[in-house]
């Protein structure tokens, strides 16, 4: 008997499970029906997944509940008693137990007779209900056959899948881009917070649930990451690191060379030892460093200034701290200038993150077409036109005044698009573009910039407001871009195939003057001879 | 005491009935129903119009298990002292006189108290005191009633005039009550040839009282799983109206349900039924076979049962649906 229990014991929890199976089939094949049935009327991915994990997981849930379920022997004996017929005999074999008589040796007697050559299959037959497993097949079977359908939902499915597939990916740039500026040589606080920033929007990316909300945090974050970008940062950084060029070409007497801080650091220490035609010509070879320095570091030109004039009149001590004013103005305008890049650099991110993004909201690149039509507007005569960019930002620099010079203007002008308006500026007459940079401006015409190499104009020398704003997503009369930054020399962009010519021209012409130093001839030259296929 | 083996025991009832059935036509169930009584040492009421033979039942009864067997018709002027017996003063041969305690007819082992309604309730009282307790005290002095001991009464359920219904109470006293149904046309037919023609059925003796008590020992004896036990006892608490688990007819017509003597008569007269049915233990269909002979002279219904016609029997079905037989508990298990 002891062995017909336990068979049935076993027996009893697979019954369980196909009759709870059974009894909870027709409910769960329904909801599964309606799983599927949603997932026809929504674009949600989970509805016909969830079907099945609701199918799988009932099933999973009986049978495991059955493996772990404890079947008392008293309840197996008195299935057995049911399923065989033998009037309790089991049961009552159980309740007897071991006491001693004789009919206690009867009623075990008979529960072994009855438990004799009995399967447990025999004893426990496997429950069915029809009408159950009837519903249960039908709404199956409809569940089946309508996630075998084609489901108009689907290309709504994979328009989101690809969406979210492309904000995946612009969050990998952006989290690359943050890696790259922490990797860079010489990466400070300024860099890691730029990172950080870019992994931040990278996890905004990752949750966004569409294109549009993931254009939407980089649109929100982008203003903050380019206020960090001084207005005049190439400026800055022709200054810093054109000081930095010059000295290490030619190092100022009485140092051993070195940045340009350590240089003038150490020069304010042999002040005392040179001699007055020494500092006569230090004299003079600083205010010409002053002079480079006016444009991008006016605080160390005034400085460099202030030293010369000292020295000039024979004050050491007053050079000795204006040469250290200066180094410490070449020490801040370098932290400045690499923080601006930094900052450059994220925003160039976010701004190829935002472009790539409105590419794949128009449909991609593919089907870009068209140019749009801009304006733009500033002081001063003059009309230009030119190619927008769609990414990246704006450097230039040009001939001004002081030789140099640089800007960056921010602004929401897009891609492509062909632009027109007027400029602002003295001599003005030119192709402005607003200044590059990154916008909501549509990927329309965007093949066209592709092909288009644009270069800033130095000719266009003045540093007034350019307020210029643009169209161009191919949408006429949409205006979708605008830039209020400062405008300056190296603003303005033109076509490199315009005016390669005469810039090839004029660098022929100061190079030979003879008035550059060397290395700075051996980088003209270096330059010229890279850009120089793709003015054709 | 000797002992039975659970084979003499059926073999034996299966004699007793076989000597029955050659004087009784028929009459399967109430047959059964009064050996079940006398194996539990209980007492049967029988209830059906005269003529059926309810006398010679028991009076072949006598005859197969070699017990004495009285009869007494109930009359409103039976006096208890007609019943348990009396003191006579008697003359002595030394010629003193003294008191003799003269039995009444209820000292034998099988007593027929016919139309016991119809004697009155001191008198009931009498019987149904003997019932209970197996003795009678007569002048002071107890004296104790053969064993085995079975009073099988009678009621005739038609003519109910000058008579005194039995009270709640002492129907309780009673294992079971059972209806003596009116003879089909062939049983009818074999009745009238056997009792017009000259010779009389010799019925053999196939036990004696010594066996009959050992097989009431061995009723006793019988295992009962607990979920039958259980099962009885939600049988009598489904009787009761105020339970959840009564049917509505319950509810309905029941103004008292069956006390817990019921529950120990389902179980008593289970174990019998086993025994005969020549099994060892109790199964669930033995408690509900003898559900409506033990239930049914124990709800006390209302006058709505007998205004609409229910009868107790309908009750007690009614209760048999609402109580299935126990099932495991598990789903999927049979």
């Amino acid at each position: 008997m002891s062995e017909l229990l336990v068979a049935v014991r076993r027996r009893l929890r697979w019954t369980w499970a196909a009759a709870t199976l059974q009894w909870a089939g027709p409910a769960v094949a329904l909801v599964a029906l309606g799983l599927v049935a949603l997932g026809r009327l929504r674009p949600w991915t989970w509805p016909e997944p969830g079907a099945i994990v609701l199918a799988v997981a009932a099933v999973a849930v009986v049978a495991a509940v059955a493996l772990v379920m404890r079947v008392p022997d008293v309840v197996a004996a008195r299935s057995a008693d049911r399923g065989l017929d033998t009037h309790d005999a089991l049961a009552a074999a159980l309740a007897v137990g071991d006491e001693p008589g004789e009919l206690a040796d009867r009623v075990r007697a008979r529960a072994e007779h009855v438990a004799g050559g009995v399967s447990a299959r025999h004893a426990v037959p496997l429950p069915r209900a029809p009408r159950r497993l009837a519903l249960s097949s039908v709404l199956a079977v409809g569940a089946l056959g309508l996630a075998w359908t084609p489901n108009p939902q689907d290309d709504v499915r994979r328009e989101r899948a690809a969406e979210q597939a492309v904000l995946a990916d612009e969050a990998d740039d952006l989290r690359e881009a943050a890696t790259a500026l922490e990797e860079r040589p010489g990466a400070g606080d300024a860099e890691r917070a730029v990172a950080e920033s870019l992994r931040a929007l990278a996890d905004e990316l990752d949750d966004a649930g569409s294109l549009a909300e993931g254009l939407d945090a980089l649109t929100q974050a982008r203003p903050e990451m380019a206020a960090q970008v001084p207005a005049d940062l190439l400026a800055q950084k022709a200054a810093a690191t054109g000081l930095d060029r010059s000295l290490d070409a030619a190092p100022l007497p009485g140092t051993s060379g070195g940045t340009a801080a350590e240089q003038l650091d150490e020069l304010s220490d042999a002040l005392a030892g040179m001699t007055p035609d020494e500092r006569a010509a230090l004299a003079e070879r600083l205010d010409e460093l002053a002079a480079t320095q006016a444009l991008g570091n006016a605080a160390a030109a005034d400085a460099l200034d202030a030293a010369s004039i000292a020295l000039g009149s024979g004050d050491v001590a007053g050079a000795e701290a204006a040469l250290g004013e200066a180094a410490a103005a070449q020490v801040d305008a370098t932290a400045s200038a690499q923080a601006g890049e930094a900052a450059v650099a994220g925003t160039a991110a976010v701004d190829a993150a935002a472009g790539d993004i409105r590419r794949q909201a128009d449909g991609g690149g593919d089907q870009a077409a068209g140019a749009g039509q801009g304006g733009s507007s500033g002081q001063g005569d003059g009309g230009g036109q030119g190619d927008g960019q769609g990414t990246g930002s704006g450097t230039g620099q040009g001939g001004g005044g002081q030789g140099g010079g640089g800007g960056s203007p921010s602004g929401d002008v897009g891609a492509g698009g062909t632009r027109s308006g007027t400029g602002s500026g003295q001599g003005g007459q030119g192709n402005p573009t607003g200044g590059s940079g990154t916008g909501d401006q549509q990927a329309a015409g965007h093949e066209q910039a592709d092909r288009e190499v644009l270069i800033y104009d130095p000719s266009y020398t003045d540093g007034d407001q350019l307020d210029a704003g643009g169209s161009g997503s191919g949408r006429p009369g949409e205006t979708v871009g605008r830039t209020d930054g400062a405008t300056g020399s190296g603003h303005v962009q033109v076509p490199l195939s315009q005016v390669i010519a005469d810039y090839q021209r004029r660098a022929t012409e100061a190079l030979g003057r003879g008035d550059l130093p060397p290395s700075s001839q051996d980088l003209i030259r270096a330059y010229f001879d890279a850009i120089a296929g793709f003015g054709d | 005491m000797s002992t039975v083996t659970p084979e003499r025991y059926a073999e034996t009832a299966a004699a007793v009935e076989r000597e029955i059935g050659k004087v009784i036509v028929g009459q399967r169930a109430l047959v059964r129903d009064v050996l079940v009584c006398l194996l539990c040492e209980g007492h049967a009421l029988l209830e059906g119009v005269p003529g059926l033979g309810k006398t010679m039942l028991l009076k072949t009864l006598s005859a197969a298990v070699d017990l004495e067997f009285n009869r007494v018709q109930f009359t409103p002027d039976l006096m208890p002292a007609d019943i348990v017996g009396t003191q006579v003063l008697e003359q002595q041969p030394d010629g003193g006189r003294d008191f003799r305690f003269r039995p009444g007819p209820v000292f034998a082992s099988l007593v027929l108290a016919d139309e016991v309604n119809r004697a009155t309730p001191k008198t009931q009282s009498a019987l149904l005191e003997a019932m209970q307790e197996r003795m009678v005290t007569v002048a002071g002095a107890t004296r104790p009633l053969p064993r085995p001991f079975l009073v099988m009464a009678t009621q005739n359920p038609l003519e109910m005039e000058g008579t005194y219904p039995l009270p709640e109470a002492q129907l309780d006293r009673f294992l079971l009550k059972a209806l003596v149904p009116f003879p089909s046309a062939e049983e009818l037919v074999a009745v009238v040839g056997r009792t017009t023609g000259g010779d009389a059925t010799a019925v053999r003796t196939v036990a004696d009282a010594t066996e009959l008590q050992a097989m009431i020992a061995l009723t006793r004896e019988v295992p009962v799983p607990s979920h039958l036990v259980e099962h009885a006892v939600d049988l009598v608490v489904a009787t009761h109206p105020d339970k959840d688990t009564a049917p509505e007819e319950v509810r309905r017509y029941v103004r008292f349900g069956a006390s817990p003597r019921g529950a120990q008569a389902l179980i008593l007269a289970a174990k019998a039924t086993a025994l005969l049915d020549g099994r060892p233990s109790v199964a669930a269909d033995d408690i509900r076979d003898v559900a409506p002979g033990a239930l049914r002279h124990r709800l006390v219904v209302g006058y709505e049962a007998v205004a609409d016609g229910v009868t107790p029997d309908a009750l007690v079905a009614a209760v048999l649906d609402a109580v299935p037989a126990p099932k495991v508990g598990l789903r999927g298990a049979p």
